[in-house]
């Protein structure tokens, strides 16, 4: 509405009335300069502080399009630019023959006051493709806190300020049936459930525990909150990497934005175990009243406890090691054949699901001609339970040299959906170790080798030759080097080659007359022109030169002779373009008459002529390469 | 295009000076009998990129000053690497190897080889490589006359190239077998425990001691495989080892004279 006021105050200026009514124009241009239209609205609370308190500011930015607020720098106090809570109302505005989306913006920013004094706090945005700059607001630091205390104030999660005024004019929406929302209406904003896989396990079993928080998806209500609630009491399981989904569930209630937080726990003790509830309390949900302000209402939601059975383990077999979920065993050998003394790696790769650190290495085997490390765990994907991955890597280091075998090492784990125990293997290996065929694991004492040897040297003076310090070039390495040793190795057989191409090609020319005559033929050609030409007849030169490039390419030896027919029926019987042949004809005859006539042409039909000759030539070329 | 050939060689001409300079001082401080800053400088040309025998056999003899034999000897085995017939190196890394606790041989190739590769072991890899490019070009440029010469010394042109080719092709041979060769390493703690395994908990099966030369079959995890002249196998831990062929890794002083102490 006041933009259309301010057309028309325009349409008015141009009508060039202006003159007649400056106060009506100083009112406009004031209502314009001094922001009263602003669609950004500031405001700072509480407006006076102390120095190092905190206070809060409100930024609304309305419009079709709007860009995030932007603070201009205060020397006295600090805002922090990311706001602490963000909120956002559309609206729909009729006008006549129009209509438009109104976006309004609410942001609210924390600040602290550095420096004693009365400051401005301005802030601008992009509305609509232009900016804008906010009116000012003030705000007054003293020396001490005003009482109370801003600071006092308490912390609840970003608490929204009910405006003096509604600054543009706009109602907050209201509720479906246009009545002020009921606390019954309100509590179904939020419900928060917990629900458990199982209901009984056994111990070490892996199970899912999962929280899931519905907030009612309304532009009516947001809930005040910026992070979610921290989980209950875990302690009695283990637990393995949160997993969380967001999504809308629609219900008879209306949509709702579903938060889902999946725990994967596994119980550490037998007995009953109970997980405690999910506690949302103290959470704040703003709505808009009847009046169209933003009011806070207090709810306070949580799961119900759920309670656990947890079973303890039958009686383990041997090589059971503590893995209990579902498994499955890949094993791997690095070398079959191998030297006395050089380890090779037996691998056990084991896959599941189930809680990773009762995943143990088995117990190493012994043999009587290696030496097998202790256990050791390379790699393994441990994070998501469902999916783990563990190698167990055994180094054997052969001592004796023969062909042995490497036996199936046993892992039992136990599986909880059968309620039993189940063996895996590895694979059996042979192995052929060779070397010498003493035995060598009798170890050898300090001191040397049962086979040393020994070197006599004869020294030239006993004492340490001096220093050496003339003579010396030091250069680092280039870094170039191997790029050009390289170059050197390629490029001299690459040069040599081309060079031997080149002399093929020149002795295959020197054997090959009318090949090299057809290769030389327009070199040759425009040799005899210019020789001819040098004469001071160019009509015979042309007719000469062409004759011979024709005889050349086609491979006629003496061409002196040819008249023009013959040189016509010479290309008509090499299926030569019939206009190019017609050409060759016209420009041969020409010559032909020039020469006949015994006149001398001017310079201009000389230089005609010549032009000519080369444009034929030229054409002729592209059709006999 | 001048003024960039100067600034090219300027920087050359000053480059030069600042090595030369660095390796007077260490010079200078050895004289003056202190060896530590001695080898400092000398480490940081080495660091550098410098590769240069001299440059070896003057760290070798701080460091058998400043009482560390097993780095002497490497480097003495590095300076003799570059420049087989380095005299110097040569006496010295005699005179320290007899101060040894042993002096326990390199393991060698078998006597066939040997014998069969003569000639390629009293050369460095630098002079292997540079004679086998030399041939490689010469043999080309031959090639290349080939067929620009006259038809009589054409055969002559042939036959001295395919020579040089061949010669070319012995040298690279020698260089890549020089080159695929297991490093040697010499021990440069007092004494290194070998096991049969790469691991703390491995028994060990022989000892080595300060200056025994071995030959680093594998490197895994800061675990070296070794082989000694006896063929014997077995794991040293890697800081407890230097190989003396490139890339030259530095030494942590610290560490070895703890070691040392121990």
């Amino acid at each position: 509405m006041n933009l259309k006021f301010i057309k028309n105050k325009n349409s008015f200026i141009k009508n060039g009335k202006l003159s007649n009514h400056p106060l009506l124009f100083l009112f406009l241009l004031s209502s314009i300069c001094l922001g009263d239209n602003s669609p950004i609205q500031i405001q700072v609370e509480p407006s006076e502080v102390g120095v190092g308190d905190t206070f809060e500011i409100i930024v609304n930015v309305q419009g079709s399009n709007t860009g995030e607020p932007v603070f201009n720098p205060s020397d006295g106090v600090q805002i922090i630019p990311q706001p602490f809570y963000s909120g956002t109302s559309t609206q729909m505005q009729f006008g006549p023959g129009q209509s438009r989306i109104i976006t309004t913006k609410e942001r609210h920013y924390r600040g602290s006051a550095i420096k004693e004094g009365v400051w401005t706090i301005t802030a601008s945005a992009d509305v609509d493709g232009k900016q804008y700059v906010s009116p000012e607001a003030r705000i007054k630091v003293s020396a001490t806190s005003p009482s109370p205390s801003p600071q006092a104030a308490p912390q609840t999660p970003s608490t929204p300020q009910r405006q003096p005024q509604n600054p543009f004019g706009r109602r907050g929406p209201s509720t479906s049936s246009g009545q002020r929302a009921t606390n019954a209406q309100l509590d179904k904003i939020l419900i928060v459930e917990s629900e458990l896989s199982k209901k009984i396990v056994y111990q070490g079993e892996v199970l899912a525990l999962t929280f899931r928080a519905k907030i009612l998806d309304s532009p009516q209500f947001s809930l005040q909150t910026s992070s979610l609630p921290d989980l209950p009491n875990l302690d009695n399981f283990y637990m393995g990497k949160i997993q969380q989904n967001n999504r809308i569930e629609n219900t008879s209630d209306g949509a709702y934005r579903l938060i889902e937080l999946i725990v994967p726990v596994c119980p550490k003790s037998v007995g009953t175990l109970t997980v405690g509830s999910w506690d949302w309390s103290n959470t704040y949900v703003k709505y808009y009243n009847n009046w169209g302000w933003p009011d806070l209402y207090q709810i306070s939601k949580s799961s119900k406890p759920l309670n656990l059975e947890v079973r303890a383990l039958p009686p383990s077999p041997d090589n059971y090691y503590g893995a209990i979920g579902k498994y499955t065993l890949t094993s791997n050998l690095s070398q079959t054949e191998v030297n006395v003394g050089t380890p090779i790696y037996l691998s056990m790769t084991i896959r599941g699901s189930g809680y990773p650190e009762f995943v143990r290495a088995p117990a190493k085997p012994s043999f009587d001609w290696a030496y097998v490390s202790d256990p050791e765990i390379i790699s393994g994907n441990l994070e998501t339970w469902d999916n783990i991955e563990k190698t167990i890597r055994f180094s054997i280091t052969p001592i004796k040299p023969g062909n042995y075998q490497v036996p199936s090492i046993l892992y039992t784990y136990f599986n909880p959906q059968i309620g039993q125990y189940a063996t895996l293997r590895t694979d059996t290996f042979p192995i052929k170790v060779t070397g010498d065929a003493k035995e060598i694991d009798n170890l050898i004492t300090a001191g040397g080798t049962p086979r040393i040897e020994t070197k006599s040297v004869e020294l030239t003076s006993n004492d340490l030759l001096p220093l050496v310090t003339e003579g010396i070039y030091l250069k680092p390495v280039s870094p170039y080097r191997k790029g050009a040793i390289f170059a050197m190795f390629i490029l001299p057989p690459f040069l040599s080659l081309l060079s031997i191409g080149f002399g093929l090609r020149k002795e295959y020319l020197q054997n090959n007359p009318m090949y090299r005559r057809k290769i030389f033929a327009y070199a040759n050609a425009v040799e005899k022109f210019n020789g001819l030409k040098a004469g001071g007849n160019i009509a015979n030169a042309v007719e000469q030169a062409l004759k011979q490039y024709i005889g050349d390419v086609i491979g006629i030896h003496n061409t002196s002779g040819l008249t023009t027919d013959d040189v016509e029926n010479l290309m008509k019987d090499k299926n030569i373009d019939r206009e190019l042949v017609k050409k060759v004809g016209k420009i041969l005859k020409t010559c032909e008459r020039i020469r006949y006539s015994g006149e001398k042409i001017s310079t201009v039909d000389e230089k005609g002529l010549e032009e000519g000759f080369y444009s034929l030539i030229e054409e002729l070329r592209k059709i006999f390469k | 295009m001048i003024i960039r050939c100067f600034y090219i060689l300027l920087y050359i001409s000053m480059t030069g000076s600042i090595y030369d300079q660095s390796f007077m001082e260490g010079n200078d401080a050895y004289y003056k009998n202190d060896f530590s800053t001695a080898i400092l400088k000398y480490e940081k040309l080495i660091e550098s990129g410098i590769e240069n025998p001299a440059l070896f056999y003057n760290l070798g003899n701080a460091y058998y000053h400043s009482g560390n034999k097993g780095l002497a000897i490497a480097n003495y085995e590095r300076a003799l690497d570059l420049n087989p017939s380095f005299k110097m190196a040569k006496d010295n890394l005699n005179k320290v190897l007899n101060e040894t606790k042993r002096n326990l041989a390199i393991p060698d190739e078998s006597l066939w080889w040997k014998y069969l590769f003569i000639w390629h072991y009293g050369l460095s890899s630098q002079w292997t490589w540079s004679i086998c490019l030399i041939f490689w070009i010469t043999g080309w440029v031959l090639f290349a006359f080939l067929m620009w010469v006259k038809k009589e010394v054409k055969k002559y042109f042939f036959v001295l190239g395919s020579i040089c080719l061949f010669v070319s092709i012995v040298f690279f041979t020698s260089g890549i077998i020089k080159k695929m060769t297991p490093p040697l390493g010499v021990i440069i703690v007092s004494e290194s425990p070998v096991r049969i395994a790469p691991s703390d908990n491995s028994p060990s099966r022989f000892e080595l001691f300060e200056g025994d030369r071995v030959r680093v079959e594998r490197e895994d995890n800061g675990w070296a495989l070794i082989l000694t002249v006896d063929k014997e196998r077995g794991w040293v831990k890697g800081n407890e080892i230097l190989i003396w062929k490139p890339p030259y890794r530095k030494v942590e002083l610290n560490h070895i004279n703890n070691k040392k102490e121990s």
